[in-house]
């Protein structure tokens, strides 16, 4: 144990993230308390969208069970002195009962006083961020530290508007989904916050990797612009053949060929198009390269095609329609059409899952024989393959390059817990051939 | 015995669990799958499926898909059972054994000829941290659970692996329990139905040396130690000669059952001493003295390896190996041979039904069947079937016609 919890609040409690960080915190918060009953624990849950408050509750109890049938050793030795309760349906039972008597869900803003942590979970729209904060601090204590979600806004920023002084609010940006993630990116401005970062990184099972604070940080400064990358080139190969196969070529060559867990456009998908939107936006204020919006995000949302996910895990529609996971049909501007699949030579017929489950050491080996394979293959595929790759290296490169990341192991750390990559561009490009 | 009694006709569903490719814990066949297949399987190697008699052996239906009065299901499973006597019989683990005995009763007494004789349990529908309180209906529930292991059962046979390590030497009985796991994993390889037929684990006995972790499950046992959660029926018929005749199975196509060795421990007790199986001792003995045989007849064996330390008591409480030499017994070109079909580790073990797949195995092995063929030695074979903690115990001594 790092350190006891008492009251921490969740904003946006019943969205996509911030449901995930409430149940993580609870099961922690839950599972302090099972040894220690009288403890006086809280959880409170903030949430503008009162409907799914309830869909929250309800995914908070099934979380717990599946957590609570995870400790059972450890439960059951909590409650040995307490006779009534013997079998592990009843220990089970119990925990659960204990556990959801921790959650407050309310829109009483009154009830953040005396908060350890709030964490903000909301939109990724710094006006909202911004105006939220400035009403919350005033119902909270002058010892509370706020701790943002944001993927990509500089939190000095949010600390100067907001009014906030830098001891008080830490970037901690988990990735999704917070249950089992092993990533969260911390972004600190004072050596006091840091602090509590690892701290609180350590408590919940997490590894923590600090960014310096530039918009976008370390995931979003590789993602953002490898989205930006993918439809620069999905315009390129358009003009020789229709735009929705140049995306869904991309997609299948950025996921079979770069032996990725999804292509780019089915990962722009998860994440949402609203929120890739979103910090594109912010990311193009505030950093200096020229443009980083895409039209073709923006094409899509004024479609009311947004992505992302259902309260459940499954996946909303966007550049691809899904079936059973599995993108289906593909985004047209005259409504979605079938995929077709595209034929790729993948040297030794090597997938993503199946290198998964190789010892890493071995797996090292592979991937350079892998590559070494591709850059022989003279198709129009590998070379799109490798085109790719380099401007992964070159981003890679440009985040250490300017201190975003403090090393090239932090990308890698970023690359591989954040986003499942089996490698790091470093691991197979020896030498970036552009800009 | 007062007549000879047959064993024929046995059949075994395909043992299903995790470590089966094709498991699916969404999509699971349904338990009255599993009965028809298995009796449609019996059935299909008697010319005329006319029984007298009934018996179905489970564990614990009643709670892991909440269904009782299971003699209801054996006319469900073979018609010509409709009107005739039914009985449902449960004695843990050690089900099947009890209801072999009875059938073997009711031929002896007369009252049947032959007796269709079922066992199934379905223990994946329901997650193992709640079958283990189910499962713990084996021992004395009221007074053990609550002290007991979260997995209950797994902690019980703990104590006795820690009991014997301590006695024995930790190195020794660790290098023997991985060893059990191996055999039992390989010769599940060669049997199309079992549980572990998939497993393409390569080196078995480091899994088996695999250190035992208490803060993530138990003391002295590590999973590989356990046999797995499993859902599967097995069928047989237990007949007199003339009931042989009747159904028109040859004699060639049976074994003999010689004798019973049954025991009963009491459930409200703790063992005597934690390293020996005092009920098996006194049951297998039994059997022994009323088939006039001695144990170094007996050349295949079906023993009741539901943990990988149970291998090893019961070896040593049969009198094959040593007290404390399990060990070396197992590491030895043994004679008889033990659990050709991969036994509860390898072929999975649905509780209620393994001591009735044990006699199907012995029976298939004698008469040319087994999927793992050996060439016994002796005409003669024995299973036990153990419940709960050694106390509900019955070896079958079977003979080759």
């Amino acid at each position: 144990m790092f350190f006891e919890w008492g009251k921490i609040a969740v904003l946006g409690a019943s969205g996509k993230m911030g449901s995930g960080i409430s149940s993580l915190i609870l099961q922690k918060m839950a599972y302090q308390k099972a040894a220690n009953p009288s403890k006086q624990i809280q959880l409170i849950l903030i949430d503008i969208d009162q409907n799914n408050l309830n869909q929250l509750k309800k995914q908070l109890k099934k979380q717990l069970i599946q957590f609570a049938e995870k400790q059972i050793i450890y439960l059951r030795k909590c409650v040995e002195q307490n006779l009534h309760l013997v079998s592990n349906e009843e220990v089970i039972s119990n925990f659960l009962e204990n556990s959801m008597e921790i959650v407050e869900i309310t829109e009483d803003y009154h009830s953040l006083k005396d908060c350890q942590f709030v964490f903000e979970a909301i939109t990724e729209d710094i006006e909202l961020k911004v105006n939220t904060l400035k009403h919350l601090s005033e119902f909270v204590s002058l010892e509370t530290l706020f701790l943002t979600n944001t993927s990509s806004i500089p939190i000095a920023l949010l600390s100067k508007q907001v009014g906030l002084d830098q001891n008080r609010i830490l970037g901690f940006h988990f990735y999704n989904p917070p249950l089992k993630q092993k990533l969260v990116e911390v972004i600190a401005l004072t050596a006091k916050s840091k602090d509590m970062g690892e701290k609180l990184a350590l408590e919940l099972n997490k590894t923590a990797v600090f960014a310096k604070d530039v918009a976008g940080f370390i995931g979003n400064g590789h993602f953002i612009r490898e989205v930006h990358f993918a439809c620069e080139l999905a315009r390129e190969v358009s003009k020789e053949r229709a735009r929705e196969s140049a995306i869904s070529l991309i997609n299948q060559v950025t996921q079979t060929l770069l032996l990725r867990p999804m292509g780019i456009f089915q990962l722009v998908d998860y994440v949402g198009i609203d929120v890739c939107h979103h910090i594109m936006k912010i990311m193009q204020k505030y950093l200096p390269e020229p443009t980083l919006e895409e039209p073709l995000l923006l094409e899509l949302l004024q479609k009311g095609v947004k992505g992302g996910q259902h309260l459940d895990g499954s996946q909303k529609d966007g550049f691809f329609k899904y079936a059973d996971g599995k993108p289906s049909q593909i985004y047209t501007s005259n409504g979605y059409k079938d995929l077709s699949e595209h034929l790729l030579i993948v040297p030794f017929n090597y997938t993503w899952k199946q290198l998964t489950s190789i010892d890493a050491s071995q797996r090292q080996q592979m991937l350079q024989d892998y590559f070494q394979q591709l850059e022989k293959q003279e198709t129009f595929e590998a070379e799109l393959a490798l085109r790719f790759l380099f401007k992964s290296a070159f981003f890679a490169e440009l985040l250490v390059d300017t201190q975003v990341a403090a090393s090239k192991e932090d990308v890698k750390k970023v690359l591989m817990l954040g986003f499942y990559h089996l490698y790091s561009p470093f691991d197979v490009v020896k030498e970036v051939p552009y800009g | 015995m007062a007549k000879k009694v047959f064993a024929a006709a046995g059949y075994t569903t395909v043992f299903y669990g995790p470590g089966r490719n094709e498991f699916n814990p969404k999509s699971m066949p349904p338990f009255e799958h599993y009965l028809e297949e298995t009796a449609a399987g019996t059935c299909k190697q008697v010319l005329l499926p006319e029984f007298d008699e009934g018996i179905i052996g489970s564990f614990m239906s009643a709670r892991f898909i909440k269904q009782a009065n299971l003699c209801g299901f054996l006319p469900f499973m073979v018609p010509s059972l409709e009107g005739k006597p039914c009985t449902a019989v449960e004695g843990a683990c050690g089900t099947g054994g009890r209801a072999i005995a009875m059938a073997v009763r009711s031929i002896l007494s007369g009252l049947s000829d032959s007796v269709f004789v079922a066992a199934f349990e379905m223990q994946n529908t329901v997650k193992a941290v709640y079958g283990a309180d189910i499962l713990a209906g084996a021992a004395y529930y009221a007074k053990e659970r609550k002290s007991g292991n979260a997995f209950f059962f797994p902690g019980i046979f703990a104590m006795r692996a820690g009991a014997y390590q301590q006695r024995y030497g930790e190195q020794k009985t660790r290098e023997a329990m991985a060893l059990w796991y191996e055999k039992m994993i390989q010769n599940a390889r060669l049997n199309p139905k079992a549980q572990e037929y998939h497993n393409s684990s390569l080196d078995l006995f480091q899994l088996g040396m695999t250190k035992p972790d208490p803060d993530t499950f138990l003391p002295y046992l590590n999973l590989y130690d356990c046999s797995k959660v499993t859902d599967g029926a097995v069928s047989i018929v237990i007949a007199s000669e003339d009931g042989l005749k009747k159904l028109g199975i040859p004699l060639e196509a049976a074994i003999e059952v010689i004798a019973l060795g049954e025991a009963q421990g009491d459930i409200t007790k703790q063992p005597d001493e934690p390293t020996f199986f005092s009920t098996t001792h006194i049951a297998v003995n039994k059997g022994l003295a009323k088939a006039k045989i001695p144990l170094t007849e007996i050349s295949l064996l079906e023993l009741h390896d539901c943990f990988t330390i149970c291998a090893l008591l019961a070896l040593e409480a049969s009198g094959w190996a040593k007290p404390g030499k399990s060990a070396e017994f197992i590491g030895s070109e043994q004679v008889p041979l033990i659990n050709l079909s991969g036994g509860l580790c390898g072929f999975g073990h649905p509780t209620g039904a393994s001591g009735v797949r044990q006699l199907v195995d012995l029976l298939h092995q004698f008469t040319g069947k087994a999927a793992n063929q050996a060439a016994p030695k002796t005409p003669f074979g024995m299973l036990i079937s153990m419940g709960g903690n050694d106390k509900t115990v019955t070896s079958v001594i079977v003979s080759k016609t």
